[in-house]
């Protein structure tokens, strides 16, 4: 270790040497913030996970609002269109016996020549 | 100060015990930790109410974290050490157009007695060539010669390799005597 080294690391042990003194206000303060915190934590888990439920609408764990608008929507679209009952509707839902039909007439088409 | 719990008790034992309501723990906890959390950070800082701020901010997110702790995961000092780092970053960048007198400048904490006047100017010296290093350079010299903390605990600390340690410190040390060499008549060196 060289004299310059020496003299350094006698600088470093007088920093060590210094001990910060933390003023009694910053200590109070210190466990103050203590204090507050730890009943803040503490009445969250007196509290416990049912009670934060019960304090939450039902409607928000089923989606909320986004739900209930698009739920309100849909039942408002189908109460219409089964009053109007448009007849382009029909297009898209024939009845079981005319689909049967039309099955098998392609199935008497296709067979024919056999 | 007098305080009602064991002082064999370890961090992690008043972790515990504080995170189950024991108010005493905290005192103790803060007993023990909250003059090294100011000392570090008025030495990356160079700002003594700044540092108790840092330090009471650092002190807070240990009480947060006290009912989440996993013992013997991390050492208290040294998560503390990290996050008063964190915010020594965060305020000296806040700080970054500062005057730069303010930041080479310690505040002069010495006592009056004349004994302890050489002891006094000799740290503010040393504090003062602290300053004028870079960040990095300064918490590694800081962490390793004043903290004495070795260098696996620096790079837990500082999120870097221990070899990344190594070398910040030397070229550190190696700028700390560069500049303490203009005041070597002050430091009594020959």
């Amino acid at each position: 270790m060289s004299e310059r080294d020496t003299d350094i690391e006698m600088l470093f042990d007088a920093a060590r040497a210094e001990k910060q003194l933390t003023s009694t206000t910053l200590f109070d303060r210190v466990v103050n913030d203590a204090e507050t915190i730890q009943t803040q934590f503490l009445r969250q888990a007196d509290d416990g996970p049912a009670s934060t439920a019960s304090r939450t609408p039902v409607w928000k764990f089923l989606g909320g609002w986004v739900t209930a608008i698009s739920f309100a929507t849909c039942t408002a679209a189908g109460v219409y269109l089964g009053y109007v009952a448009p007849d382009y509707l029909s297009l898209f839902s024939p009845t079981a016996s005319s689909m049967t039909d039309l099955v098998l007439q392609d199935f008497a088409t296709m067979t024919e020549g056999l | 100060m007098p305080f009602d719990l064991d002082d064999t008790l370890s961090d992690d034992a008043l972790m515990v015990l504080y995170a189950n309501g024991d108010a005493e723990a905290a005192r103790e906890l803060t007993h023990r930790h909250l003059g090294t959390v100011v000392a570090f950070a008025r030495r990356l800082i160079s700002n003594v109410a700044d540092a108790e701020d840092i330090a009471q901010e650092a002190m807070v997110r240990l009480w947060k974290i006290a009912p989440h702790w996993r013992q013997g995961e991390a050492k208290v000092t040294t998560w503390l050490y990290r996050v008063t780092r964190n915010l020594c970053i965060d305020k000296l960048r806040q700080k970054s157009f500062a005057d730069i007198d303010e930041i080479a400048e310690p505040a002069d904490e010495a006592p009056s007695v004349q004994a302890k006047l050489e002891h006094s100017q000799r740290v503010s010296a040393l504090d003062t060539a602290l300053a004028e290093l870079p960040e990095r350079q300064r918490m590694a010299v800081v962490l390793r010669h004043i903290e004495g903390l070795s260098n696996p605990e620096i790079s837990e600390i500082m999120e870097i390799s221990v070899e990344a340690v190594e070398s910040l410190t030397a070229r550190g040390k190696r700028m700390l005597k560069t500049a303490l060499e203009s005041r070597k008549k002050e430091l009594g060196w020959t």
